[in-house]
């Protein structure tokens, strides 16, 4: 047997190379990644709500006449800010979770990148807890809230300040083991 | 006690099949028959050892017990025994052990053929050894099934509910078995690269393991498809998400594979790209596991994703894969090819022309699944890739395929002798566009529906043909059950009745994709509502308890032209234990179409939100299926060694 080499012969394995090359890269990008979550997290907590502008247009519930989400009326209590998305599936496991918490305090719904029918629907299957839900369309919001992809969870204390966020969908142990309990301590603040 | 035994025995066959490699890697050069029985003997023993494990770890899974990690994790005392059972492959450890089962089966079946020549039969079986060891590792170092926890819980977290479904309690099984039977074509090819034998006979032996993996890939797809159009309650059967397109390309390059080595049988050409494809196949169906698996890709797939687990895969992939396509470079152009002269309009044209698309088909599911994941690692941009792509790329690609289909089985191998060719062709040509015609006056929709349908019926019309001719020249008698077996594999039925899946599957397509409508309305207790010539009346509204959820469920009935047609009953399930909720749709399915209820939130005084959908045709997707899944079967029978050109 002869064994000579022919360009066309080694080709595939010229591109499954690159493949694996990439594919490495993506991994050590998602471990990357996480170290980039947990800080974002620190960096956020304590500071004022980011401004978020959403056209009335875009509001589902149309509570609202102001051109602002308006957090105002929400002063003196804590409340929550859910990012989520009809196109989301960990969001549709998460959706019961979000029903709970709106039983203790008010939640704000923002739909991320999503479609107003779209949302209205994903609130008719799956229950819609929030008591206003408005639209991202460009995603603007969700990159001034530094929310990494949704489901992302907010809470703001009676200041208007950030004091707890949760990436990721919000599971029944971490609602029951880590929410709750925040709650419990951060009343008097 | 008993899941230490189950433990011990993935241990034992582990080190079995190292030494089964080794001994298959020193033995090389020296190989005959002595060293083929040695090698059989440990497959069967793998075999043997994986399938207690795997009875044991199901043992555990119906007593419940839950001092096992995934027992509690993914089990529940209240849950039903099939999806206990199914629970054993509904999380990642199972799988793996199911996925290392299957090898094991193949591995050991395909051992048993003594008529494979003993040089070729024991590089077949070193390599499928290879791969089972590299995935015995894999779940010994980083996924271990027999995993203790410290603290007893009372009860389990349950399986997640969406995973609650027949349908996908059978679904991984059957991909599994599609994706683990590519593995026998692979080490064929690779045991060819090692030794350097190639014949026709090579061909013939491995056709038949394409063709029960192709169907079991087949089913496997359809089955999960099915499950998202009932379950899920998106109303849609296929949305090419990353995971169902990480098990469509092995299916399409399989397809490829299947059709190009009925080439090699004939005649000894195209020896490199049937090697390649083989190789693909496979490693396409590890890039599947690879992608679900891996964590790259958060879905309803990913329920036990771990990164650390990722790169153990990329290196068991690189492995797999890389060693093969090295011995491909290196090898590959040393084998000799037969001369082989064949006109533009023959058989051989019509597989190669069948051959470019499928794979071309793939690359552009590869590339649209895989740029989102790339584009986010570089500069984290997030895009989504959806139907919209493959509808511009995809279906353009696909058509001539079918197209070819229908004309490519009147054509002779090697030669255009077939004087009734054009005839053949002039009267398909008629009754697609008196087909055409009818359903562009039935229906005005875009031309894209008039395209798709009137290519379903060339497509059948072509198979239907085909199977007349074919029954004419065969001239078998049939009185006895040996002739008809004869008959079968002599008209090559296995074809014909996988062509005509692709047909209904095609015209399941069309109806689903164009002529649905869609209805969203409010209503209360008493209503009525009307869709074309049905009607709805809405009965009641009620809670019910089920064995593991409680349920909200809504009962309509169903008119047509005024007469009773049936009960539909749409449901909220609420799963108490894992406190998430599901939408169980009611569907309808006749022969013609379903009627697909969607119940929505609601309270008594503003009415209940309803989706309804009219899908006319959607099953005739899943028997298309079905068909081809059958025809693939049947394709086993079919008798290569004769040289007729039929």
């Amino acid at each position: 047997m002869k064994h000579n080499l022919k360009i066309l012969n080694v080709l595939p394995l010229t591109v499954f190379f690159f493949i694996v090359l990439s594919s490495g890269i993506v991994l050590y990008q998602l471990k990357i990644d996480k170290r980039i979550e947990k800080s974002l997290a620190s960096q956020l907590i304590g500071k004022n709500i980011p401004e978020t502008l959403i056209p009335k247009e875009n509001f589902i519930e149309k509570i609202n006449n102001l051109e602002n989400l308006n957090f105002e009326k929400y002063h003196d209590q804590i409340f929550a800010v859910n990012f989520f998305a009809s196109w989301c599936a960990p969001c549709r496991i998460e959706a019961p979770i979000i029903d709970e918490l709106s039983k203790i305090l008010p939640v704000i719904g923002i739909a991320y990148k999503d479609k107003y029918l779209d949302t209205k629907k994903f609130l008719d299957d799956f229950g819609n807890p929030y008591i206003e839900t408005g639209i991202d369309k460009s995603g603007k919001i969700a990159i001034e809230w530094g929310v990494y992809g949704v489901p992302e969870t907010f809470l703001i204390n009676k200041k208007g300040k950030i004091i707890y966020r949760h990436a990721g969908p919000l599971l029944y142990s971490i609602f029951k083991d880590e929410v709750l309990p925040y709650l419990e301590s951060s009343k008097n603040d | 006690m008993i899941p230490e035994l189950g433990h011990i025995l993935v241990i034992i066959t582990f080190v079995i099949s190292t030494m089964q490699c080794c001994y298959w890697l020193y033995n090389l050069r020296y190989t005959n028959i002595d060293v083929v029985r040695v090698l059989q003997k440990g497959s069967l023993i793998n075999f043997l050892f994986i399938f207690l494990s795997f009875l044991i770890l199901t043992y555990s899974f119906i007593t419940s017990d839950f001092s096992l990690l995934i027992v509690s994790n993914n089990s529940h005392t209240l849950k039903p025994l099939i999806y206990k059972i199914s629970g054993v492959w509904g999380n990642h450890e199972g799988s793996l052990l199911l996925w290392v089962l299957i090898l094991s089966a193949f591995t050991f079946f395909v051992s048993l053929k003594d008529s494979i020549n003993s040089k070729l039969l024991a590089s077949i079986i070193g390599v499928q050894t290879v791969i089972l060891s590299l995935f015995l590792a894999f779940i010994l170092f980083t996924s271990n099934p027999f995993e203790r926890v410290d603290e007893l819980p009372l009860d389990g977290r349950g399986l997640n509910p969406l995973l609650q479904d027949p349908g996908l309690a059978l679904h991984p099984p059957m991909l599994y078995i599609g994706y683990v039977g590519l593995s026998v074509s692979f080490s064929f090819a690779v045991a060819a690269l090692v030794t350097g034998e190639i014949s026709k006979d090579w061909a013939r032996q491995m056709r038949p393991w394409i063709a029960i993996a192709w169907s079991a890939l087949t089913i496997g797809i359809a089955l999960g498809s099915w499950w998202a159009y009932y379950e899920l309650g998106w109303g849609g059967w296929w949305f090419w998400d990353p995971v169902e397109n990480a098990s469509f390309m092995p299916w399409l390059i399989a397809t490829a594979l299947l059709h190009c080595v009925r080439i090699l049988e004939k005649k000894l050409i195209f020896i490199n790209w049937t090697i390649l494809l083989s190789i693909l196949a496979f490693s396409f169906s590890l890039l599947g596991t690879f992608i679900v698996r891996s964590g790259l890709l958060t879905s309803v797939h990913a329920f036990a994703s771990d990164p650390s687990r990722g790169v153990f895969i990329l290196i068991i992939l690189g492995i797999s894969i890389g060693v093969p396509l090295i011995l491909y470079s290196i090898k590959s152009s040393s084998f000799n090819e037969e001369k082989g002269n064949f006109d533009i309009v023959s058989k051989e044209s019509a597989i190669l022309v069948n051959n470019l698309f499928l794979t071309t088909a793939t690359l552009t599911v590869l590339i649209g699944t895989l740029y989102p994941l790339f584009l986010d690692a570089i500069n984290g941009n997030k895009v989504s890739i959806g139907p919209a792509y493959y509808n511009a790329t995809f279906a353009p690609i696909m058509t001539p395929v079918v197209f070819l289909m229908a004309i490519a089985p009147f054509l002779n191998w090697k030669k255009y002798t077939d004087k009734n060719f054009i005839k053949k062709l002039i009267f398909l040509s008629a009754v697609t566009l008196l087909g055409g015609t009818l359903l562009y006056l039935i229906e005005e929709k875009s031309i894209f529906a008039l395209i798709s349908g009137s290519l379903s019926i060339w497509l059948f019309t072509g198979v239907i043909t085909d199977l007349i001719s074919k029954i004419r020249e065969a001239k078998v008698k049939l009185q006895n059950i040996k002739q008809l077996f004869f008959f079968i594999s002599k008209i090559n039925i296995g074809i014909h009745v996988a062509h005509i899946g692709v047909a209904i599957f095609l015209a399941g397509v069309t109806g689903e994709q164009f002529y649905k409508s869609e209805y969203n309305v409010i209503k209360k207790v008493g209503d009525i509502i009307n869709i074309g010539t049905k009607s709805l009346k809405f009965d009641k509204i009620e809670n019910i308890d089920g064995p593991n959820y409680n349920s909200l469920m809504a009962t309509f009935t169903l008119y047509e032209n005024n007469k009773f047609i049936s009960k539909l009953r749409p449901e909220k399930r609420f799963y108490t234990n894992e406190k998430s909720q599901t939408t169980e749709a009611a569907i309808l399915s006749d022969f013609w179409g379903d009627t697909y209820l969607v119940l929505g939130e609601g309270d008594k005084k503003t009415g209940w939100s309803l989706r309804i959908y009219s899908n006319p045709l959607v099953s005739w997707i899943w028997a298309g299926a079905f068909f081809m899944a059958v025809g693939g079967i049947l394709s086993v029978t079919q008798k290569s060694s004769r040289f007729r050109n039929v």
